[in-house]
């Protein structure tokens, strides 16, 4: 009889030398190694691990594990910040981005982390341009209002 | 007044003491809010704050690769410090307080009375 080793329940199916685990090690030069490990976790405990090991059903009682190599992740390049945002703004929003990279790898993994700086640097470019004619509305409603920059100074003067 | 956003990023560039990026901003957001923040408000909030001259920046050391990109450190001005003065003290009394709070330590001395 063979217990889980998380939650300590029995597991329904004798794991046999066929139930194993295969870990994958995919290596920034392309390489990748193999592992296997023979399974002592039940399916349910496996899967709660979701979050941090993306797993996938290869048979009914073998899982396959991927797990993805994330102290050696790059930062992406960001060209899409270079390419639509100012030089000067530019250099600063793409070094913070890719600091935030480096703390979202260990946090979230290395794909959900690339997702991430993806979707920040294009709401940091698009909030950029927003606020830009944004600001420019303001200047035409301060002109717009004989020069009163709020209700207070309007009523101050008038 | 300021928005509850800009008074927490006020309080995070003031704990950055004087060198603060807006990594470091973001960050002490998310802890605080518990949810991951976005780049786009923290970097468009500072913008706003600094044209408000609530917080200037000044380029930070490159890093070391060449035409490595300057990080901007951001630190507090007086306006801001009194800026955020007065939204901590209008939610304190919003919250039923009292107007004597100081928010930065002990209450201040009273003032002596000219008769």
């Amino acid at each position: 009889m063979t217990k889980c080793d998380s939650c300590g329940k029995v597991i329904r199916f004798l794991p046999s030398e066929k139930d194993k685990l295969t870990e994958y090690t995919t290596h920034t030069d392309g390489t990748r190694d193999e592992r296997y490990i023979r399974v002592s976790i039940c399916t349910w405990c496996a899967l709660r691990e979701e979050g941090r090991v993306r797993w996938s059903f290869q048979r009914k009682s073998i899982l396959r594990f991927r797990k993805i190599e994330d102290a050696n992740q790059k930062p992406p390049k960001g060209f899409l910040i270079d390419l639509l945002v100012p030089p000067d703004r530019a250099d600063d929003m793409l070094l913070e981005l890719q600091k935030g990279f480096e703390r979202w790898v260990p946090k979230y993994g290395a794909r959900c982390a690339r997702r991430m700086f993806i979707t920040h640097s294009i709401g940091s470019i698009i909030r950029f341009w927003i606020d830009g004619i944004l600001k420019r509305l303001d200047l035409l409603k301060f002109f717009a209002s004989g020069g009163v920059s709020d209700e207070r100074d309007r009523a101050r003067l008038f | 007044m300021i928005s509850k956003l800009e008074e927490l990023i006020l309080f995070a560039v003031l704990r950055g003491s004087g060198s603060a990026t807006a990594s470091d901003v973001q960050a002490a957001l998310s802890d605080a809010t518990k949810k991951e923040q976005s780049f786009g408000s923290v970097f468009t909030t500072l913008d706003r704050l600094s044209d408000k001259k609530f917080v200037k920046w000044r380029k930070g050391e490159p890093d070391g690769r060449r035409g490595g990109r300057a990080p901007r450190l951001y630190e507090i001005t007086g306006a801001g410090r009194k800026a955020l003065d007065e939204a901590v003290r209008a939610t304190h009394i919003a919250a039923g307080g009292t107007k004597s709070l100081e928010p930065w330590g002990a209450p201040p001395l009273p003032l002596p009375i000219r008769r």
